[in-house]
C-alpha cells in the first residue's frame, strides 16, 4: 500500500522545498494509475493546479485523463457554504453571504475550518477516488488541520461546529487521510520538518504519511571505494593542471555535500516513527522537464 | 572554498547603496535566504557605518537567531556582541502578538485596551488576516524609527507569497476595518442595526457561529473602529517612508531557470507602486570551480576513460565523482547566463555553500562579501 491508496493527501511543507511540483507528480502518478484524481491548490497562488495549463479556478477543470484542478480560497468556500446553508433563502445570499465571510475572517478557525471542510467534502463525495492537496505552508496547515476540534469549542453551539465531527472522523482515519511533508536535505527544512511532525501529532487529528525529501544528495561512492578515493583527494600530484584541480575540488565539494546530506538525513530517520516512508527525488542538473523527473523519481521510491 | 563570487563584478557594490539609505527592505520568496542576507548585511554594515545598525527579522532559523544572540523573548531589539565585545549592531525578531498589543496601546484609552485584549476573537486576528504580520511589523518600525536610535535599519520582511505584500499591509487593514459592510454591522453607536437584511444576517450568524461568538466579533469589530484610524495613520507614514529616496529595496532570489521571468514580474509590481529594486541577491550559485570551462573538460574525459593528466587509477576512481561534476557544472553555466540577463545595475551573488553560515562570524565574512569591498 502506497500513499496513493488514500483518499486524501495533503501536501505542506515550507516556502522553496518545491511542494506544488510534488503534489502535481502525486496527483499524475495517481490519474495514470486510473485513478479519478482531484488536485486542489489552496495556497494563495495557483501553485500545483496552474502547473496543466489552464487558469485553475474554483471549479473543477479535467486537464488530463482521470485529473482536474481547482484552486479554492477560504472566502470563496465561506460564500459557498453560505450559500448551502441559506437553502431557498438563496435570493438573499448574495450581501448576507459577503457580511457573513467578512465577520467569519475575524472568528478563530471559521476560515480554515471551511478550507478544510472543502478538502473533505471533496473526498467523501464519491467524484473522485484520490483528492491532492497542494495546502498552505506548515504552520497554516496546523492551523487549518486543528480548526474543526478548535471551532467545536469555541463555539460548541453552532451549527458549523455540528459540521466538524464527520471532518474530525475523516482526517483522523490513517486509511483515508495522510498529510504528505515536503523538505530538503538541509538543516533548517529538516529541524522544520520535525517540528512539524511533532506538531501534527499532539495539535491535529491527521496522520502523517509521508516525508518527501526534495534535492537529496546521494552517496557518489561505495564505502570501500569512498576510502580510497579520500586517500587519493588528500595527496594530489604536486603538478596539476587547472582543470585537473577543478576536477579535484569539484569532487570533493559533492562527497562534502552528500556527506552533511546523509547525515541530516539520518537525523530525519530517527525522528520519525518507523512506519512512515521518507521519499527521496534527487537534485537533477539543468534539465528542462522537471515535473517529469520528479514524478519518475516519486514513482521509483514508491515503487509503482 | 576558494572562490566565493562569480566571474560578474557588481557595477555598483551593494555596500554603497547600503551606506546611502536610511532603511534596507529585503524581499524575496520563501526559503531564499533572506534572513541570513539580513543578518550577514547587518554585521558588514556595523563595519562600516559609525552609527547605530538595526536588523529587525520575523520567525528567523533558531541557528540564525542565537548567531546574532536574540532571544525568544522577542521584540526587544539587543546588542550583538562581535568578537566578544559589544557592538554598534543591534538586532530584534518580531513578535507580532506584541507588536499588535502596543499599538493597540498607543491608541486606545487604558480601559478600551484591556477590553480589546479580553475579547477572544482579537488573539486570533493578527494570524488571521492577511498581512496581519506585515503590519506588525511597521507598527514596530514605527516605534524604532521614530526614536532616532538608528542610523541604519534593516528589514527582514516577513514571508509571504507576494514580496510588496508588506507595503499594502496599511491600506488592507484600512479596507478591513472602513469596509461599509462593518459599519452597517456594528452602527454607529456600536447597536446592531435593525433591517430586514441584518436580521437575516444575526440569525444566519447565530444559527452557524452561536449567539455568543457573535456577540464577541461585534464587539470586537466595535472597539476597533475607535482605534484603527490612528493606527493606519502611523503605519502609513513609515510605509510610505520605505518607498521613498531614504529606503533602499534588496530582493533576494535563488539562481532558477526562471529568476529572470521571476525578477522582471517583481521588478513590474514594484513600478505599479513608483519603486524599483536597488541591488539584486542571487543565493546560492554554485561556485566558480564548476563554471570552469577546464574543469569541465577534465571530467568529460575523466568520465570517457580517455587519456587524462591523471594516473590512470585515479581516473577510474575519480570517474563517480566526475559524473556529479559534469552535472553541476551544466548547472553552474546555466546559472551564470540567468544572472547575466538580469537588467539590475547592482546584482551580488552568494555561492552554494556546504554549510550555510550561522555563526557570527561566517555572517561577518559573507556580509563584506556581499558589500563589495574589502576592509
Amino acid at each position: 500500500m502506497t500513499i496513493l491508496d488514500r483518499r486524501l493527501l495533503i501536501v505542506g511543507g515550507k516556502g522553496g522545498t518545491g511542494k506544488s511540483l510534488v503534489a502535481a507528480a502525486l496527483a499524475e502518478l495517481s490519474a495514470f494509475r486510473n485513478q479519478r484524481t482531484l488536485l486542489i491548490s489552496a495556497d494563495s497562488s495557483p501553485g500545483a493546479a496552474g502547473m496543466f495549463g489552464v487558469v485553475p479556478g474554483h471549479d473543477a477543470i479535467e486537464v488530463r485523463r482521470n485529473l482536474s484542478v481547482l484552486q479554492i480560497e477560504s472566502e470563496e468556500s465561506l460564500s459557498e457554504f453560505v450559500a448551502l446553508q441559506l437553502g431557498p433563502l438563496g435570493a438573499v445570499a448574495g450581501p448576507v453571504a459577503k457580511a457573513f465571510s467578512f465577520v467569519a475572517i475575524a472568528a478563530p478557525g471559521v476560515a480554515e475550518l471551511l478550507l478544510v471542510g472543502k478538502y473533505a467534502h471533496e473526498a467523501r463525495t464519491g467524484d473522485w477516488d484520490l483528492v491532492v492537496v497542494d495546502a498552505a505552508s506548515s504552520g497554516h496547515l496546523l492551523g487549518e488541520l486543528a480548526a474543526p476540534e478548535g471551532v467545536a469549542a469555541i463555539a460548541p453551539v453552532g451549527r458549523l461546529a455540528r459540521e466538524t465531527g464527520w471532518i474530525v472522523a475523516l482526517l483522523n482515519d490513517p486509511e483515508v487521510t495522510a498529510v504528505v511533508n515536503v523538505t530538503l536535505a538541509e538543516e533548517v527544512p529538516v529541524s522544520e520538518t520535525i517540528e512539524f511532525v511533532e506538531r501534527l501529532a499532539d495539535e491535529t487529528p491527521a496522520n502523517l504519511g509521508a516525508v518527501v525529501v526534495n534535492r537529496a544528495r546521494p552517496q557518489l561512492y561505495a564505502k570501500a571505494l569512498r576510502a580510497e578515493l579520500d586517500e587519493a583527494l588528500a595527496d594530489p600530484p604536486k603538478r596539476m593542471s587547472a582543470g585537473s584541480r577543478g576536477l579535484f575540488e569539484g569532487v570533493q565539494i559533492g562527497l562534502d555535500r552528500a556527506d552533511v546530506a546523509s547525515a541530516i538525513d539520518a537525523r530525519l530517520q530517527a525522528a520519525l516513527p518507523d512506519s512512515v516512508p521518507i521519499l527521496h527525488i534527487p537534485e537533477f542538473g539543468d534539465v528542462d522537464d522537471i515535473a517529469e523527473h520528479v514524478r519518475e523519481a516519486l514513482a521509483d521510491e514508491m515503487s509503482l | 572554498m576558494s572562490s566565493r563570487r562569480t566571474d560578474r563584478t557588481p557595477s555598483v557594490s551593494v555596500g554603497k547603496i547600503i551606506s546611502e539609505k536610511s532603511v534596507v527592505v529585503v524581499a524575496g520568496s520563501g526559503g531564499v535566504g533572506k534572513t541570513t542576507v539580513s543578518a550577514s548585511l547587518g554585521l558588514a554594515a556595523s563595519r562600516h557605518i559609525s552609527g547605530n545598525v538595526l536588523v529587525l527579522t520575523i520567525d528567523p532559523a533558531r541557528r540564525l537567531a542565537s548567531a546574532l544572540g536574540i532571544g525568544i523573548d522577542g521584540n526587544e531589539a539587543v546588542q550583538v556582541p562581535i568578537d566578544g565585545t559589544p557592538s554598534n549592531l543591534y538586532a530584534a525578531m518580531l513578535d507580532p502578538g506584541l507588536a499588535w498589543d502596543a499599538m493597540v496601546r498607543a491608541e486606545a484609552s487604558p480601559e478600551v485596551a484591556e477590553r480589546i485584549f479580553a475579547n477572544p476573537v482579537y488573539r486570533k486576528i493578527a494570524d488571521t488576516f492577511v498581512h496581519g504580520n506585515d503590519y506588525a511589523a511597521l507598527g514596530w518600525l514605527e516605534e524604532a524609527m521614530a526614536s532616532n536610535a538608528y542610523d541604519l535599519i534593516i528589514v527582514d520582511t516577513p514571508p509571504s507569497q507576494n514580496a510588496l505584500d508588506f507595503f499594502d499591509a496599511p491600506e488592507r487593514v484600512a479596507e478591513f476595518f472602513g469596509s461599509p459592510l462593518l459599519s452597517w454591522l456594528t452602527g454607529g453607536d456600536g447597536s446592531f442595526v435593525g433591517g430586514a437584511a441584518a436580521k437575516t444576517f444575526g440569525s444566519l450568524a447565530d444559527r452557524l457561529l452561536g449567539s455568543e461568538f457573535f456577540a464577541d466579533v461585534v464587539e470586537f469589530f466595535t472597539l476597533m473602529t475607535a482605534v484603527v484610524p490612528g493606527m493606519v495613520q502611523r503605519t502609513s507614514s513609515v510605509a510610505a517612508k520605505f518607498a521613498g529616496s531614504d529606503a533602499a529595496f534588496l530582493a533576494v532570489a535563488s539562481p532558477s531557470n526562471d529568476l529572470e521571468q521571476r525578477l522582471s514580474r517583481l521588478a513590474g509590481s514594484l513600478e505599479e507602486r513608483d519603486l524599483t529594486f536597488d541591488a539584486v541577491v542571487i543565493n546560492g550559485v554554485e561556485p566558480d570551480v564548476f563554471a570552469n570551462a577546464k574543469t569541465k573538460d577534465v571530467a568529460e574525459r575523466v568520465i570517457a576513460g580517455e587519456s587524462s593528466p591523471l594516473a590512470k587509477r585515479t581516473t577510474e576512481l575519480l570517474a563517480p565523482g566526475a559524473e556529479y561534476v559534469l552535472e553541476r557544472c551544466a548547472v553552474a553555466i546555466a546559472q551564470r547566463h540567468a544572472i547575466e540577463r538580469l537588467p539590475a545595475d547592482a546584482v551580488a551573488t552568494i555561492p552554494r555553500l556546504v554549510h550555510s553560515p550561522a555563526t557570527t562570524g561566517a555572517l561577518l565574512a559573507l556580509g563584506l562579501e556581499l558589500w563589495g569591498e574589502d576592509l
